[in-house]
């Protein structure tokens, strides 16, 4: 019964997924399918995207956000490293107990 | 549980309705942004929660007691719940950053990453059969570090965009 609900909220986030997604493609074919003055979509993202990059633009001066995706890449391989660390020195600790027996 | 999700939905479909000045793109784009964190919090504090009731009742009752029992049967359905919605969330985030792809930063691109690496672990920690990469799959998908990050990246992600 618990796994027939689940079931149930996935099938319905992937009904709301499907139905936003397919809006979207024709929202994209209705307006890509008009004259180049009447796409009103076209120049609103453009601004939008404009004033967006300012404002990154101010953000990256900082080099904050920079030392985030640095962060993020070297806490990556550090938790890789370590797990790999640890796997060995689990079969080392193994092999080991193997050859005293 | 089911209320807590329509009420989550109900409050991003309002959310989206109460910006009729944006395109309708946009709208959805952000509510793909939106789906993803809610299913994300949906899919992961009560899986944290059980993990931590299932593991004190482990220490403080022992393997025997019948609640631990009836949580130990409880796994596999949680733990499908918490795989679905998690991809889910994961195909919105991707749909998400598709659609908004012009205004990429680096926090986006740390959390991407960040999100993939967890998702991809997550994804060979349950069906992947070797017991070296299961374990590799464990820390990598549990580590404390990855979440706090995660948990970061999602907030600075909101405040900055």
């Amino acid at each position: 019964m618990k796994f027939l609900l689940s079931k149930f909220i996935l099938l319905h986030f992937l009904f709301i997924i499907v139905v936003s997604y397919s809006n979207q493609c024709f929202t994209f074919v209705t307006v890509f399918s008009q004259e180049d003055n009447k796409k009103g979509f076209g120049i609103q993202e453009r601004e939008r995207a404009r004033i967006h990059t300012e404002n990154n633009s101010e953000i990256v001066k900082n080099d904050f956000t920079g030392f985030i995706l640095i962060g993020t890449i070297i806490a990556i391989i550090g938790v890789s490293s370590y797990a790999l660390y640890k796997i060995y020195i689990i079969r080392r600790k193994s092999n080991k107990s193997k050859v005293k027996k | 549980m089911l209320l807590v999700i329509l009420f989550l939905l109900s409050i991003q479909f309002s959310y989206s309705e109460n910006h009729n000045n944006r395109s309708l793109m946009h709208n959805n784009a952000d509510l793909f942004g939106w789906i993803s964190i809610s299913c994300g919090l949906i899919a992961n504090i009560p899986f944290i929660l059980y993990l931590r009731v299932k593991k004190i009742s482990v220490k403080k009752l022992g393997g025997g007691d019948s609640l631990t029992r009836n949580l130990a049967l409880e796994h596999s359905p949680i733990l499908n719940f918490h795989i679905a919605l998690n991809l889910v969330g994961f195909f919105a985030g991707l749909f998400h950053g598709i659609l908004l792809i012009r205004g990429i930063d680096f926090i986006s691109i740390s959390l991407s990453i960040v999100i993939t690496t967890i998702t991809v672990s997550g994804i060979l920690l349950r069906f992947a059969k070797f017991r070296v990469l299961n374990q590799f799959n464990r820390m990598m998908h549990s580590h404390v570090i990855l979440s706090v990050l995660l948990v970061i990246l999602i907030i600075l992600h909101i405040l900055i965009s």
